[in-house]
C-alpha cells in the first residue's frame, strides 16, 4: 500500500466515522431502566422488576447505575441525546426535575387507590420508602448500644470512630435531632444550630461516605464504631445482618420515584415498566430482597413477616422515623451544600 | 580552473536544491489528510477549548458562592500534588538505577513490577491498599501494623502514600528515557577516575537525569491536580481536591458554576505553567527538543 493509498483510506474512514456521529441515534432499542449506586439495591431492581418483565412483555431490558448525580440527567435531558428511558431518582430530585422539566408524561398509570397518597403524578410515580438509619458494630458496643443521635454525638458514653453520609440531606436533620428537636418541628430547619450541633462531633468523623455499601464495610471491618446506613444495605447482607445493628429511631426516611426522562425513545414500554413495577406482587418481591417500604400498600400483604418488620414503612418503624421535606431541600440544596463544603474543609 | 571549480560547486547546489525542492513538494491527499486530522483537531480540542475560555471570560457572569473555601481546596489539590509527585521520583530513582545497571533478565522484571499497576487500573489499585489497609484479617493487620495499619487509612498522609504509589510507574518510565543519556562510558570515566559509586550516581546519573525528573514532576503534577476518586476515597471525604468541588456542582447540575471554579484553577495554574514554559523556551529545550 502506498503512501497515498494510506492517506485515501484514513480520509474515508475520518469522513466515515464524522457522518456516523453526527446521526442521531434515534432508533427504538432495549429499554434502559437506571438504579441508584449498584449493589444490593440495584440487584433488588434486576430481580425484581427488570427480569420479570422482560420475562411479561419479551421487550429486553438494561439495568443500568448511576449516583443520583442530577446534572448528568439534567444534561443528558437538555443535550437531547436521551440514552435513559427509566430513571429511578430520590424526592428531591424528583421535585427538581419537575420544576426543570426533565421528566416526560407517563402514558400509562398504575391504579392510584392501591398507593399511599400522593404517589402518583403525571411525570412520576413513588417507587419506595428508604430508610438513613444510626447503625453500629454489636461489638464494639456489648453492653450498653447507641439508641438515638444523641448517642451518636455522645462520644464519651459511646467512644470510637463515627461515619456520615457526605451531604448535608439528613445530616442536618440528624443533628438537630441530637440537639432535642422534635421530629415534628425539625422543618424549616434551623441550619446555623445544626452546623453548630454538627461542629461537635466533627472530630470523630473517620468517614464520609459517599456509597450504600461503603458503611456496611466499615461497621464490619471496625473501621468505625458508629455510622448512619442506609437501612436497606444491611438487610440485604447476611454477614451485616449478624454483625451490625440499626434503630429505625431517629431514622430519615426518603421517598423514590420511577420518572422518565424527556426525550426518552420509548415512553410507553417505559409507562409499561413503571405500571409492571408499582404491582403489588413486584414490590413486594422488590421488599423482600433489600428491606425498603413498598408505596403500593397492597403490597405488605405479600411481604413475609420477617421481613415486613424491618421495613421503613412498618407501623413500630415509621412511628419513630420521620420523613426528610423534599420540597424544603429541593429550594435549599445548593445554598447548603455550598457550605457543607465549606464547613468539610475547615 | 577556478570557473571550472565555481561551476561544479554551482551545479551540485542546484541538484541539491532540486532535491530539497522535491522534498518539500506535498502530495494533495497528504495535504487533505493532514488537513482534515487539522479540522478535527480544532473541531475536537481546540475550538471547545476556546469557546469555554471565550465563555467564562466574557460571558458567563456566574461568581463564585462566598463561603466556598475556594483557596483552601486550591492550596490542599497543590501541596498533595506536589508531595507525591516529588516523592514519586524520589521513589522512582533507585528502580531507574536498577534498571539501567542491571542485566536483561532484572530489567524485564523490574519493568513488569512497573506496568503491572498500570494496567491494573486506578480504581482497582485505590480499592487494593482499602482492602489492605483498612481490612481486619490478620494477615494485613500484621503486615501493616509498622505502617500504622488500618488508623493510617482516611487520613493525608494514607492519600500521600498512595498517590506516590500510582505515580512511580509514570515516573519511572519517564526517567528510564532520561536513563538512556547516561552512556557507559561516562560510567567508566568516573570510575577509572576512582570515584565512589554513590558519588558517581550523584555527579554523572543525577545531572544527567535531570531533565527527565522534571518532566516526570510536570507531567505526575498535572495529573495530579486533577484527581478526585483517590483523594476522596482514601481521604475518607476529609482530603477533597479542587477537582472534588467542581464534581459537586456537575453532579448539582450547576454547570456553570462547576465551569468558573475549574476556570479560576485554570487560571491560578497558568502562574507555574507559565515560568515553567518561560525557563523552558528560553533554554530553547522545547524548541530543539534537546
Amino acid at each position: 500500500m502506498s503512501l497515498n493509498d494510506y492517506y485515501r483510506i484514513s480520509l474515508m474512514a475520518l469522513v466515515i466515522v464524522m457522518l456516523c456521529s453526527c446521526t442521531k441515534s434515534g432508533s427504538q432499542g432495549p429499554l434502559t431502566v437506571v438504579s441508584y449506586g449498584g449493589g444490593a439495591y440495584q440487584q433488588s431492581h434486576k430481580t425484581a422488576f427488570c427480569e420479570p418483565f422482560a420475562q411479561s412483555t419479551g421487550i429486553q431490558v438494561n439495568s443500568v447505575v448511576w449516583n443520583a448525580d442530577y446534572g448528568k440527567l439534567k444534561a443528558m435531558v437538555e443535550s437531547g441525546n436521551v440514552s435513559w428511558d427509566v430513571v429511578d431518582v430520590t424526592a428531591a430530585e424528583y421535585a427538581r426535575g419537575r420544576r426543570e422539566s426533565l421528566f416526560a408524561k407517563l402514558s400509562e398509570r398504575p391504579r392510584e387507590d392501591e398507593f399511599l397518597p400522593n404517589s402518583i403524578a403525571d411525570d412520576g410515580v413513588a417507587n419506595v420508602y428508604w430508610g438513613t438509619v444510626l447503625a453500629f458494630n454489636r461489638s464494639a458496643f456489648p453492653s450498653k448500644q447507641p439508641k438515638s443521635w444523641a448517642d451518636f454525638w455522645n462520644v464519651k458514653e459511646f467512644p470510637g470512630a463515627r461515619a456520615l453520609y457526605d451531604d448535608p440531606r439528613g445530616n442536618l436533620e440528624f443533628a438537630l435531632l441530637a440537639d432535642g428537636v422534635s421530629r415534628e418541628q425539625l422543618y424549616p430547619l434551623d441550619v446555623e444550630r445544626a452546623f453548630r450541633k454538627l461542629d461537635e462531633v466533627k472530630p470523630q468523623i473517620r468517614v464520609w461516605w459517599t456509597d450504600g455499601t461503603q458503611p456496611v464495610q466499615l461497621l464490619l471491618n471496625n473501621s468505625v464504631a458508629v455510622s448512619s446506613a442506609w437501612s436497606g444495605r444491611i438487610y440485604a447482607s447476611p454477614q451485616a445482618q449478624s454483625d451490625i445493628s440499626y434503630t429505625f429511631n431517629g431514622a430519615g426516611l426518603e421517598l423514590d420515584y420511577w420518572v422518565i426522562p424527556r426525550g426518552s425513545q420509548n415512553v410507553a414500554a417505559a409507562s409499561r415498566f413503571i405500571a409492571f413495577s408499582s404491582q403489588p406482587e413486584t414490590m413486594a418481591r422488590q421488599a423482600e430482597l433489600v428491606g425498603y417500604g413498598p408505596v403500593n400498600v397492597q403490597a405488605l400483604s405479600h411481604v413475609s413477616e420477617k421481613a415486613k418488620s424491618q421495613l421503613p414503612t412498618f407501623k413500630a418503624n415509621w412511628d419513630v422515623s420521620f420523613v426528610i421535606n423534599s420540597e424544603w431541600w429541593a429550594l435549599n440544596e445548593e445554598r447548603i451544600k455550598t457550605r457543607w463544603l465549606s464547613w468539610k474543609g475547615k | 580552473m577556478v570557473g571550472t571549480k565555481r561551476g561544479a560547486h554551482q551545479d551540485s547546489m542546484a541538484k541539491l536544491e532540486g532535491k530539497i525542492g522535491k522534498r518539500r513538494r506535498i502530495q494533495p491527499t497528504v495535504a487533505i489528510g493532514a488537513s482534515a486530522l487539522l479540522l478535527l483537531m480544532s473541531g475536537l480540542y481546540w475550538f471547545p477549548l476556546m469557546w469555554w475560555l471565550a465563555k467564562n471570560l466574557l460571558g458567563d457572569r456566574t461568581s463564585l458562592p462566598a463561603d466556598l473555601p475556594f483557596i483552601a481546596l486550591v492550596e490542599r489539590t497543590l501541596i498533595v500534588s506536589v508531595v507525591g509527585a516529588t516523592i514519586s521520583i524520589i521513589a522512582a530513582y533507585p528502580l531507574m538505577l536498577i534498571w539501567r545497571l542491571s542485566g536483561v533478565v532484572a530489567k524485564q522484571i523490574t519493568v513488569s513490577l512497573m506496568v503491572i499497576p498500570m494496567v491494573m487500573g486506578l480504581l482497582a489499585r485505590n480499592y487494593s491498599w482499602l482492602g489492605m489497609l483498612a481490612s481486619n484479617k490478620p494477615l494485613p493487620s500484621m503486615g501493616w501494623s509498622w505502617l500504622g495499619g488500618a488508623s493510617l487509612m482516611y487520613t493525608r498522609l494514607s492519600v500521600y502514600i498512595v498517590m506516590t504509589c500510582v505515580f512511580i510507574p509514570i515516573s519511572f518510565f519517564i526517567l528510564i528515557q532520561g536513563a538512556s543519556y547516561v552512556s557507559q562510558s561516562h560510567l567508566d570515566a568516573a570510575k577509572t577516575l576512582g570515584t565512589p559509586d554513590w558519588k558517581i550516581v550523584f555527579v554523572v546519573v543525577l545531572p544527567l537525569t535531570f531533565r527527565a525528573a522534571a518532566l516526570a514532576f510536570g507531567l505526575t503534577l498535572a495529573m495530579s491536580v486533577g484527581f478526585f476518586i483517590t483523594p476522596h476515597m482514601i481521604g475518607g471525604g476529609k482530603v477533597d481536591f479542587i477537582s472534588n468541588a467542581i464534581l459537586t456542582f456537575v453532579n448539582f447540575g450547576r454547570f456553570g458554576l462547576a465551569s468558573k471554579l475549574a476556570l479560576n484553577f485554570v487560571a491560578i495554574m497558568m502562574v507555574p505553567a507559565a515560568v515553567i514554559m518561560v525557563y523552558a523556551f528560553r533554554r530553547r529545550r522545547l524548541v530543539s527538543g534537546r
